[in-house]
């Protein structure tokens, strides 16, 4: 309904000359936040709210085996987060699991897309398959990851026994000095279909006069790689690098289902530690608290995220 | 046909006049189409593929009330339930282990069944022809939670089988935890074996439970119950885990027992790669998942037995011979809140207790539900050919009444689940990996398990 029509229905409605110029202005003024009210509030209830609920639980000590009952405990559970040793290597963990993860799927997504733009044929068919990893549910690709990597049935251990690589099965899911690395392996082949893509993505915006004036001047193909490639894309690697960290560090499943953070702590990171504190230990207020943490460094990754989108929205 | 039967048979058939409910105000529903009949919504966890196929089916044998049910996994069981409890959304019914009442009742999320002198009258219906130790573990606070289910659980078990037994020089079963390490150190060394004894260690709850019946053996207890303060740093609980920590460090197990299940353990032994594992009772239904050789189902190649217990037991509290749980306990939540509800569970929990629906359990029928010890006692005292190959010895313990007399249930405290997964984490398998002593593990472990004792009263 065009804003002409709202104004002839509100001096129909009140029968009274309205000055037409000033309900054109509020309809104008006010249209747009009834449009935007219905996602507003779907924000608010689903979104905001209980983001700060769980901010607000995280002051307080509050047990699901006491229902309706919490202590005003302050910082408490923030100082624990960051001065308890256990928590300490859950935090290391965190950064390791994002870090190694996002460089190896990233070098690997990069390749994968290079080759299926440049030299594979029948690219939409090889792309396809390439998205499988990032298409098949999260809990189906950690239980084929868990399996590979088990120490009684494990195609790894197989393969390794054959090969002459081990004398017999070895445990890398139980051992906890390298029992990160089963999910590192999992989560790597899970996300780099995505920076496959926006490489094929950024390689397609690449204006190919430049290629043609580099050869026109010799460059070999590793300057053109270096020089034209690689700068060109450096904004589609800013942003495959944020939003690769952001779905990296929130990750639960992967590690919950291959080790359950374990042994010990081996393997947990805050996701996993928040759902301990909560659903295992029962303590809510302290799950809320690690949640929030996770919230905080997400939040600085999407910051970013949104500041280099913006600068580059154009260019999409 | 027993009491409880007959009172079922009355919900689903409305024939019987000997059934309590007909008494009470509230008229049972003759079927499910009265629209003002509520729906009774069910939650029934885990199980084995057999038992979940059954319960899949059987329960839409009952007409008096429409039934919604849920099949959900075991290991949700306290997370989802408290998740449900928080947002108000409870099923009516439970199906669910007996251990978790103190936890649930600590939600709020469920209500004693014997609360009105009509709901008392049936609950002892159905607790009539049930092994009475068994309705006792039902008991918290100052009612009855639930009822015993088709079936029960012991520990601790070992499984061992009879041929790599003879083969290390064994004729008769270890009966001593120090003969146990002697049959492994013997077993050991048949070439064919990847290991003797796998020893699953996965943070599950399974994990602590079999932790749990090894160390009461031994007079070990989570908490002194006179004052409430933790005793997992004494010798009871210490000496158990040491016993544990040894059949890994000699190199006794296969490797990777941390990342071993139960399954996984049923499987190794099944493939013939260990010649024992530690396990519950429930050692045959855990092989009948894995779809076993015939020799695994008929008892050529396994001695489902009691565990050894230690020769003298170094806790200061009373030696435990057996633990007990009741891993189907049907329970009404506080979401039958209306007396149509209530009423409607009630029915369905007689349903699910009612000879019919046991049958399976008690050997006596051909679904082949096996490795379970049924909770009703004609079973025991009438024993089927094939209950008494596969638990021979605990027949006759029953019958000399060593069995259920002398066993206790297993530890049952608010916090319980926490407790464990903190017991797993930071002792058993540190202790397993070789990373701490059990002494160390233990003590260091103790404050901790101390809060959680602090944080919720124990029972009274």
């Amino acid at each position: 309904m065009g804003t002409d029509a709202i104004v002839a229905r509100i001096r129909g409605a009140t029968g009274a000359a309205v000055d037409s110029d000033r309900v054109t202005a509020l309809v104008e003024r006010v249209g747009p936040y009834l449009l935007l009210a219905p996602a507003l509030i779907f924000v608010g209830l689903f979104l905001l709210y209980p983001i700060l609920r769980g901010l607000y639980m995280s002051f307080y000590d509050r047990s699901m085996l006491r229902p309706g009952q919490s202590t005003f405990v302050g910082l408490q559970h923030y100082r624990t987060i960051f001065g308890d040793p256990g928590t300490a290597v859950v935090l290391w963990n965190t950064f390791l699991w994002v870090a190694v993860v996002t460089v190896l799927a990233i070098a690997i997504g990069f390749a994968a897309g290079w080759l299926l733009y440049y030299k594979i044929p029948y690219t939409s068919v090889a792309m396809g398959i390439t998205l499988i990893p990032w298409i098949v549910p999260g809990v189906v690709g950690a239980t084929l990851w868990n399996f590979m990597f088990s120490v009684r049935v494990g195609v790894f251990n197989e393969l390794g026994v054959r090969l002459g690589l081990i004398d017999s099965y070895v445990s890398v899911l139980g051992n906890p000095e390298i029992s990160m690395y089963a999910p590192v392996v999992g989560m790597v082949w899970r996300m780099f279909p995505l920076f496959a893509l926006l490489t094929i993505t950024g390689l397609e915006g690449i204006d190919t006069r430049l290629y043609e004036a580099a050869e026109v001047d010799g460059a070999t193909p590793w300057e053109k790689f270096r020089y034209i490639t690689l700068p060109q894309m450096r904004y589609v690697m800013v942003i495959g690098i944020l939003l690769m960290a952001i779905f990296v560090v929130r990750d639960f499943e992967m590690i919950w289902v291959m080790t359950g953070g374990g042994p010990g702590v081996s393997s947990s990171t805050l996701p996993i530690l928040a759902y301990r504190s909560a659903f295992v230990n029962y303590n809510l207020g302290m799950g809320a608290a690690i949640s929030t943490v996770l919230f905080v460094i997400v939040l600085i990754f999407s910051f970013f995220y949104l500041r280099v989108y913006a600068k580059v929205r154009g260019d999409f | 046909m027993g009491a409880a039967s007959a009172a079922v048979t009355a919900g689903c058939l409305g024939d019987d006049d000997d059934d309590p409910a007909d008494d009470d105000d509230t008229e049972p529903a003759d079927d499910a189409d009265d629209d003002d009949d509520p729906v009774i919504s069910y939650w029934q966890y885990g199980g084995i593929p057999v038992e979940e196929e059954y319960f899949g089916t059987k329960y839409q044998e009952f007409t008096a009330y429409e039934v919604d049910r849920t099949h959900q996994p075991w290991g949700e069981k306290f997370s989802q339930v408290a998740a449900a409890a928080d947002a108000g959304d409870l099923p009516h019914v439970l199906q669910v282990l007996n251990t978790l009442i103190p936890d649930y009742r600590a939600l709020d999320a469920i209500q004693p069944l014997d609360q009105t002198d009509d709901f008392a009258d049936r609950v002892e219906a159905m607790n009539d022809g049930i092994i009475p130790e068994l309705v006792e573990v039902l008991q918290y606070e100052a009612g009855q939670f639930g009822v015993a289910g088709p079936f029960t659980d012991l520990g601790p078990f070992i499984d061992i089988n009879p041929n790599y037994m003879e083969e290390a020089g064994w004729d008769e079963i270890p009966r001593t935890w120090e003969e146990l390490l002697d049959l492994a150190r013997d077993m050991n060394e048949i070439p064919e074996l990847q290991a003797a004894i796998a020893l699953p260690a996965t943070d599950e709850e399974l994990t602590a439970n079999n932790f749990e019946a090894w160390a009461y053996q031994n007079g070990g207890r989570w908490f002194d119950p006179e004052t409430g303060d933790v005793t997992i740093d004494q010798d009871g609980f210490v000496d158990a885990l040491d016993l544990w920590g040894t059949f890994v460090e000699e190199g006794l197990t296969p490797e990777g027992q941390v990342e071993l299940d139960y399954i996984d353990a049923g499987g190794m032994f099944m493939s013939e790669q260990v010649g024992m594992f530690v396990t519950l009772s429930h050692a045959q239904a855990i092989l009948d998942t894995l779809e076993p050789p015939e020799q695994f189902t008929d008892g050529q190649n396994q001695i489902v037995t009691l565990a050894p217990q230690p020769e003298s037991p170094t806790g200061e509290f009373a030696p435990v011979d057996t633990l007990i749980q009741l891993p189907k306990t049907p329970m009404m939540t506080t979401a039958a809140e209306t007396d149509a509800e209530q009423e409607g569970a009630m029915q369905f929990m007689e349903f699910l207790m009612s000879e019919d629906f046991t049958e399976p359990w008690t050997y006596r029928d051909d679904i082949g539900i096996r490795g379970r010890l049924p909770t009703r006692e004609d079973a025991w005292e009438d024993p089927e050919e094939i209950f008494e190959a596969q638990f021979g010895d605990l027949i006759d313990l029953y019958h000399d009444g060593e069995l259920f007399e002398v066993a206790e249930p297993f530890p049952f405290f608010p916090g319980l689940a926490s407790a464990q997964s903190e017991l797993i984490r930071n002792a058993i398998q540190p202790v397993i990996l070789g990373e701490m002593s059990a002494q160390e593990a233990l003590s260091d472990l103790a404050p901790t398990i101390q809060d959680i004792l602090d944080e919720e009263p124990l029972e009274d």
